[in-house]
């Protein structure tokens, strides 16, 4: 477990040689804190079991999640099958372990996705500031007008249901809350001694946002990212729940339930049960760290709280 | 002599179980109706806790000792019972006025509700009451700044009107902690008129914090001073202004300039002690000009009463080794004054 | 003579323009992104040619872009969103006879979330460090966490069908028959409102925790008034920058509201979305956008409003 948080924090901000610089004791600190905080060891400890989960889904998964059993079609939970079968008796253990995989991938790729697109918008913003400044984050906020499940319905109409499209139209709808984020963090470092003392021994623009600015935003863009994969975890299940998601065949815990709600009234709860329990699962682990990471990354929070 | 007002009896408190800060340890003192007494201290000497300590106000730490108001125990009172006392009985004045009001009422409205937590009377005459209480402190145009907002006062103003919130419940004791700290000198001379005045024609007493010995003694007959969470001296004004009887007080007296003492200014060196690790036997000993090894770092100091000021003066006493036998004493003791001296445990008193 | 607030609010209405814009470009822009002939996709490459014809009169696909655009506007400013092309309804009016539907659940949503999120703020904030904040933290947490269709299946499953209390699916007007009305609205109410309720409930708990400790309150102890009183002023003071996140949640309402009519199977906007996209009715697509986005931009501004009113600092309330 220690592993992953060393990894962890190693990832967040690519330290610097020189041992004395004020990144490198930031990242001490956050280790400790980071270890210190239960939200966030609970956190990871949930994440850490999903993602492996999703990654081990073929070994661990007792059926093939496409095997059609007809016979064994709606039967409730049983050694055989303990999450039970579906409509064509494919088991729902299988197939709620391969969501994972959607799940995980949603995860993933779309805080990259947003952070690609909103974390230059917001370096910009905030190190130029001015007019750009205001350009930029009104157009952020005009994205930002469309709630976000509209967002993401519009943008799947449009571009065709498929796990890329998804997750570039979930990444475009977090694009304001990571140019936001970074742009927060900018504007106070660049005002930071060590970016005025670059700039004044003629460092170029470039250099001076990349190596200056952009690493001291990098622990607001982590929680953001860390947030940001529940919201897309959710957003995702909620589309496929609506039947504009991952298309048909591919066993998304959204699409599970969209077709597990036809049989509330006939008593299958397990169809209904055991995807959403997983989806809770899932976002509760990257909620946790979430909320433990701003702690351990705010040093005003109290740490006996 | 009459009952005191306030009896303040080993008062003791603490922040924090494990490490405890102990902001107040061990003060006691007395009060009487009409009486108007000091403390002085640089900050950080648990001048502003110990009065918060009276009346209920400390919730994130311990308060130990008693605290009498008018015979009745107020240390671990039920809510009811200090309800009963603060308004009526206690009003108190802070430091930073504007931080003092709720931002987003009226000042008039928040008069009001202290009218009429402690008073009977219609939303209309506690108004009323409220608007004469504003004109009383001195606020001009009483009626038309009654629907301002805090932050619509100027500092010295809010000032004033937070003294008639304290009014509001005709209270016997006024407590002003730091009253004038944070306002201009100009300001400052108004304000402490004021109290002057309130004291004299509402005859209410008066205990007043601050960290300005000038404030404390224009208004004060008897003055105590308290350092790293102890008191260090007490007398009266005259006594402590002419006769300073611990390093810690003339030093002080040497480091404030608009006492009536012309001196140059000495700064005090060094800085107070961290109360949650404060220094053996002495506190004021690292800094102490007079201080000797083996002496002042080993047992607590004793109090030491002092002889002067005339018939009906106040007791004076100092909380000092220097007068001991194991002190080599010098020119900053005066030993013929010492009328008795209490060990520190208090369990004898010797003539001397 | 313009108020403070009147000013404040003319500036912010200025300021919704440059966003309803971009947000009616985008829109406009919607359709003509789609990959191909905009008439084929939806009709479908077999349609019949005249009728693929009317679509693109329809569309004006003829004309130049800025034209295009021109009438679209000059149309939906009229309040004419155009016509469907699957059932020939006019989109304005599918619209005003879907949009009380989804008004009132969001409604619901909304007096759920607070019922719950007001005193669960409060608790947890007063009781800081006990039984009852462990609770309030950890409705925060999962309240969150748990995605709203799936809180809706589950009451469905726990209220409509193992217990039978509730009704399952479907929609009658409170204002025809208000008994009916609210048991009709009483689960699509809650699940739609968790979520919202958990964000506030975490907002005033941490807001009241920061007011909590403020001097003034020390202030009003020592006007011998009771705790309730002194807890009075700490949560008026802790609500305002509350209002600003309540209102953003009310938006995310209407959002969510999209699902939960799904779920609950009731005839709202949200369905009308969700079947003009199955069946790619983009002109209905478009409209019904256009419609939530309006009610989310005017929102932000009644929400900006309260905030400016209730903050003397900022000018209002006298």
């Amino acid at each position: 477990m220690s592993d992953a948080t060393e990894s962890d924090a190693d990832g967040t901000t690519a330290a610097p040689e020189r041992p004395q610089s004020p990144l490198a004791r930031r990242t001490r600190t956050f280790v400790r804190r980071f270890r210190r905080n239960r939200l966030a060891m609970g956190g990871l400890v949930v994440t850490a079991g999903f993602v492996l989960l999703a990654l081990l889904a073929p070994v661990l998964a007792p059926y093939d999640p496409a095997a059609v059993d007809v016979p064994a079609r709606l039967q409730g939970p049983s050694p055989a099958h303990p999450f039970g079968t579906d409509r064509y008796g494919r088991d729902l253990f299988s197939r709620v372990l391969f969501g994972a995989r959607i799940a995980l991938q949603v995860a993933v790729a779309t805080p990259l996705v947003a952070g690609a697109v909103g974390v230059p918008i917001g370096l910009v913003a905030g190190y130029v500031g001015g007019r750009v400044d205001d350009v930029l984050m009104r157009l952020m906020d005009s994205v930002f007008a469309f709630p976000a499940i509209l967002l993401g319905l519009t943008l799947v109409a449009v571009f065709g249901q498929s796990l890329t499209n998804i997750v570039v139209a979930l990444g475009i709808v977090y694009v304001p809350q990571f140019a936001r984020v970074t742009r927060g963090s900018a504007v106070s470092v660049v005002e930071e001694e060590h970016v005025r003392v670059a700039r004044s021994l003629g460092a170029s623009h470039a250099r001076i946002v990349l190596v200056h600015v952009l690493p001291f935003c990098l622990s607001a863009i982590l929680v953001q990212a860390t947030v940001t994969a529940a919201l897309a975890i959710v957003l995702e299940s909620s589309l496929s729940f609506l039947g504009v998601g991952v298309p048909s065949p591919t066993p998304s815990w959204g699409s599970i339930l969209r077709v597990g709600k036809g049989y509330v009234d006939s008593g299958e709860w397990w169809y209904s049960v055991f995807p959403g329990v997983a989806i809770v699962i899932a976002v509760l682990g990257f909620n946790l760290l979430g909320d433990g990471l701003r702690d351990v990354l705010d040093p005003r929070t109290d740490p006996n709280r | 002599m009459s009952e005191p007002l306030l009896r303040v009896e080993n008062l003791r408190t603490q922040f924090g179980r494990r490490d405890p800060l102990v902001a107040v340890d061990g003060i006691s003192y007395d009060l009487r109706a009409g009486e108007t007494l000091g403390i002085v201290g640089e900050s950080g000497a648990g001048k502003s806790v110990s009065v918060r300590s009276l009346v209920g106000l400390i919730d994130d730490g311990e308060v130990a000792g008693s605290v009498e108001w008018r015979g009745e125990e107020l240390v671990g009172a039920k809510p009811r019972e200090l309800r009963a006392v603060r308004g009526s009985g206690i009003g108190m004045v802070f430091q930073n006025a504007e931080a003092a009001f709720d931002p987003i009422e009226t000042v008039g409205r928040q008069i009001v509700e202290a009218v009429r937590a402690n008073r009977d009377l219609s939303k209309r005459d506690a108004r009323t009451e409220a608007i004469d209480l504003l004109e009383e402190v001195g606020i001009g145009d009483p009626a038309g700044r009654f629907d301002d907002y805090p932050h619509e006062y100027s500092g010295g103003m809010a000032q004033r009107a937070g003294i008639a919130m304290a009014l509001a419940g005709e209270p016997d004791l006024l407590i002003a902690d730091e009253p004038t700290t944070g306002l201009d000198v100009s300001v400052q001379a108004g304000i402490v008129d004021l109290f002057r005045d309130l004291v004299a024609e509402r005859d209410m007493s008066l205990l007043l914090i601050s960290h300005d010995l000038g404030v404390v003694s224009q208004l004060c007959e008897r003055i105590m001073v308290m350092y790293a969470g102890r008191i260090v001296e007490r007398g009266s004004r005259k006594q402590l202004l002419d006769s300073p009887r611990h390093p810690y007080t003339g030093a002080f007296l040497r480091s404030v300039p608009d006492v009536d003492v012309r001196k140059d200014l000495e700064p005090i060196g060094g800085s107070p002690p961290s109360l949650d690790d404060p220094p053996a036997g002495c506190r004021f000993h690292p800094r102490c000009p007079a201080a000797e090894a083996g002496v002042c770092d080993g047992a607590a100091p004793p109090t030491v009463s002092f002889e002067d000021g005339g018939e009906d003066a106040e007791r004076h006493e100092a909380t000092c080794h220097g007068y001991t036998d194991a002190h080599p004493g010098g020119d900053a003791f005066d030993r013929e004054a010492v009328e008795w001296i209490e060990p520190a445990d208090g369990a004898e008193r010797g003539e001397r | 003579m313009v108020s403070r607030l009147q000013a404040f609010l003319i500036r912010r209405l200025l300021w919704a323009l440059p966003v309803l814009a971009l947000v009616s470009v985008a829109i406009f822009g919607l359709i003509r992104l789609v990959p191909g002939d905009p008439a084929i996709v939806m009709l479908g490459a077999d349609a019949p040619p005249a009728q693929l014809a009317a679509v693109r009169a329809e569309l004006g696909l003829d004309e130049p872009l800025p034209v295009q655009y021109v009438d679209y506007v000059a149309d939906a400013v009229r309040g004419d969103l155009g016509r469907s092309y699957v059932d020939d309804r006019e989109v304005s009016a599918a619209i005003a006879s879907r949009l009380p539907t989804t008004l009132f659940l969001t409604a619901a949503g909304f007096l759920v979330s607070l019922t719950i999120a007001i005193p669960a703020g409060l608790l947890s904030a007063t009781n800081r460090g006990e039984w009852l904040d462990g609770v309030g933290l950890g409705f925060g947490l999962l309240g969150v966490s748990v995605p709203n269709f799936w809180l809706g299946v589950v009451l469905l499953l726990l209220f409509g069908v193992t217990l039978d209390w509730l009704p399952v699916a479907g929609y009658v007007s409170p204002l025809e028959d208000p008994v009916a009305g609210i048991r009709y609205l009483l689960l699509p109410g809650i699940t739609l409102g968790t979520a919202m309720a958990a964000v506030v409930t975490r907002m005033l708990r941490s807001e009241l925790l920061e007011e909590l400790r403020r001097e003034y309150l020390n202030a009003v102890r020592m006007k011998g008034v009771g705790e309730l009183r002194v807890l009075t002023h700490a949560t008026k003071n802790a609500f305002i920058p509350v209002v600003t996140v309540i209102g953003m949640q009310f938006g995310y309402l209407l959002g969510g509201s999209i699902v939960v009519e799904t779920v609950f199977s009731i005839p709202g906007m949200g369905r009308l979305l969700i079947d003009a996209i199955q069946s790619r009715d983009y002109i209905m697509l478009q409209g019904v956008v256009l419609v939530y986005t309006t009610f989310f931009v005017a929102v932000n501004i009644v929400v900006d409003g309260a905030y400016f009113y209730l903050n003397p600092k900022l000018g209002g309330e006298r």
